[in-house]
């Protein structure tokens, strides 16, 4: 019984190989192949105003941007949630086609994949408790807060680049709304996110009544946002070109309108 | 977000915690005792690998496991797996089957030789003597650490979030980013905690079944 348990192993180990080394041989293009299966995987997170859900459609500044391009370039949109620590290793091992979730492009990003023309732009803001609003009111009434910002994010290296809170207690958090979760719990005192994102989702009438923006605490250099793509990829040239169209025609303009997002927008920029 | 709303979008999520839980358990079950078979075999080849086997995968974090199988055939051999749940089942299974295998092997280890000879005597062949004689007294005696291994297990899905499959309390988080609710997160809790409850009488009941032999 036992010899013949390692033969059917061994042979299905083989086959697994076999197939695995097929799969190897395959020369077509990155683009090719996408055109060939029909579907763009695009990776994203859930967030507002770029990807999340209203009731039961998946909705957002980046969802109708990217159901857009996909239209032009003739492929079904393919929405794949993932975790955003893995957004590199999701790209290389072709798990998702492109990263399309309000990306800011960095040069550290870029040794990783490739990323297409920026088209919106963004800062770093800071977010507090409503009951604290007499206390931080600039970056310099900030020196002692407790700070939490999203891990390798733009927002920690905002914080890192800036004298009067680069000495502060930080926590790198996993994701931009656990940094307002921890704002919630009292466990950080500031909190930094995206301007674009902070806008949509906290303040008066949204989930985060509670939190506010402080106006005199906005850091670091203007970012860009932009859509990564496998290294070498001739996708990005689809993407780039699709951006390019999108933006001529008022489509971009008329999404970013929709969503709160019409000072952002920026002109598509290598 | 009502509760009637968060409630049932958590029991969408646990129906994948349960999916994974089951069909994990169902594979790594029979699996589990084919990883014993090779740790005990007199062939030693193949002793050697199934203890390293079971070495590495006991050795490792379950979380790494499951980003090796998800990501690793498609970052070596561009063959990247279609689904995300199919990876971390495949996970599970290997690593359940050889800390089972373990149990197993304690188990089958701990019935007396005797009881081998006698069914020689008896005219048994080894695999009658295997399957009628000795294992229906090891299930006997494995049940309870192997009730710890299946109640971990249960809590153990959780790391499939590592690869954003939405199970239970990958929804909880979700609602959490999106609503800005923090107690649905410890509400998933409750979901755990009732199924387990469920588990552990189960547990008991067969117990109670096996609990033949008395005097």
């Amino acid at each position: 019984m036992k010899k013949g348990l390692t033969v059917i192993v061994a042979i299905v180990l083989c086959a697994a190989f076999a197939v695995a080394l097929t799969a190897c041989n395959n020369d077509k293009s990155d683009w090719e192949q996408i055109q060939e299966s029909g579907e763009l995987v695009i990776g994203i997170t859930y967030f507002r105003p770029m990807n999340y859900y209203e009731g039961e459609a998946l909705v957002g500044f980046e969802t109708e941007f990217a159901t857009a391009a996909c239209e032009l370039l003739g492929v079904t949109p393919v929405f794949q949630e993932i975790n955003w620590n893995n957004k590199i290793v999701e790209l290389q091992a072709g798990n998702i086609d492109v990263i399309w979730n309000g990306m800011t492009i960095s040069d550290d990003l870029r040794t990783g994949m490739d990323i297409s023309n920026a088209y919106m732009s963004n800062r770093q803001v800071a977010i507090i408790n409503r009951n604290n609003a007499a206390i931080y009111t600039d970056l310099v009434s900030m020196t002692n807060a407790r700070l939490g910002a999203e891990q390798q994010s733009a927002g920690e290296k905002a914080i890192k680049a800036t004298a009067e809170l680069a000495d502060n207690a930080y926590v790198p958090l996993e994701a931009q709304s656990t940094v307002l979760n921890e704002l919630n719990a009292g466990t950080i005192d500031v909190g930094f996110i995206d301007i674009v994102m902070a806008t949509a989702s906290i303040g008066e009438g949204t989930d985060y009544s509670n939190l506010m923006m402080v106006e005199g605490a906005i850091i670091g250099d203007d970012e860009l946002y932009g859509i990564g793509v496998r290294k070498g990829s001739d996708l990005l040239e689809q993407i780039n070109s699709a951006i390019q169209t999108l933006y001529d025609n008022g489509t971009l303009a008329t999404i970013a309108a929709k969503y709160g997002l019409t000072d952002a927008l920026v002109a598509p920029q290598a | 977000m009502t509760f009637e709303n968060v409630t049932l979008q958590l029991l969408e999520g646990f129906g994948l915690t349960v999916a994974l839980f089951a069909a994990t358990l169902a594979l790594s079950l029979p699996l589990g005792l084919v990883v014993t078979f090779g740790s005990m075999s007199k062939i030693k080849p193949i002793q050697w690998l199934a203890r390293t086997v079971v070495w590495v995968i006991r050795g490792t974090p379950l979380m790494l496991q499951v980003m090796v199988v998800f990501y690793v055939p498609g970052l070596v051999f561009n063959y990247p797996m279609q689904s995300r749940f199919i990876a971390v089942l495949i996970a599970f299974v290997i690593n359940y089957s050889c800390y089972f295998s373990e149990i197993y092997r304690g188990g089958i280890e701990s019935i007396s030789h005797g009881q081998y000879e006698a069914a020689q005597v008896l005219g048994m062949t080894k695999g009658q003597t295997f399957f009628r004689i000795i294992l229906p007294q090891v299930i006997k005696r494995i049940l309870s650490p192997m009730s710890n291994e299946v109640i971990t297990l249960v809590k153990d899905t959780s790391l499939a979030r590592i690869i954003a499959v939405p199970e239970i309390i990958q929804v909880a988080y979700n609602i959490l980013g999106g609503y800005a609710l923090v107690w649905p997160l410890f509400y998933s809790g409750a979901f755990y905690l009732l199924f387990v409850g469920l588990l552990t009488l189960l547990f008991r009941f067969a117990e109670k079944k096996l609990n033949y032999y008395r005097v």
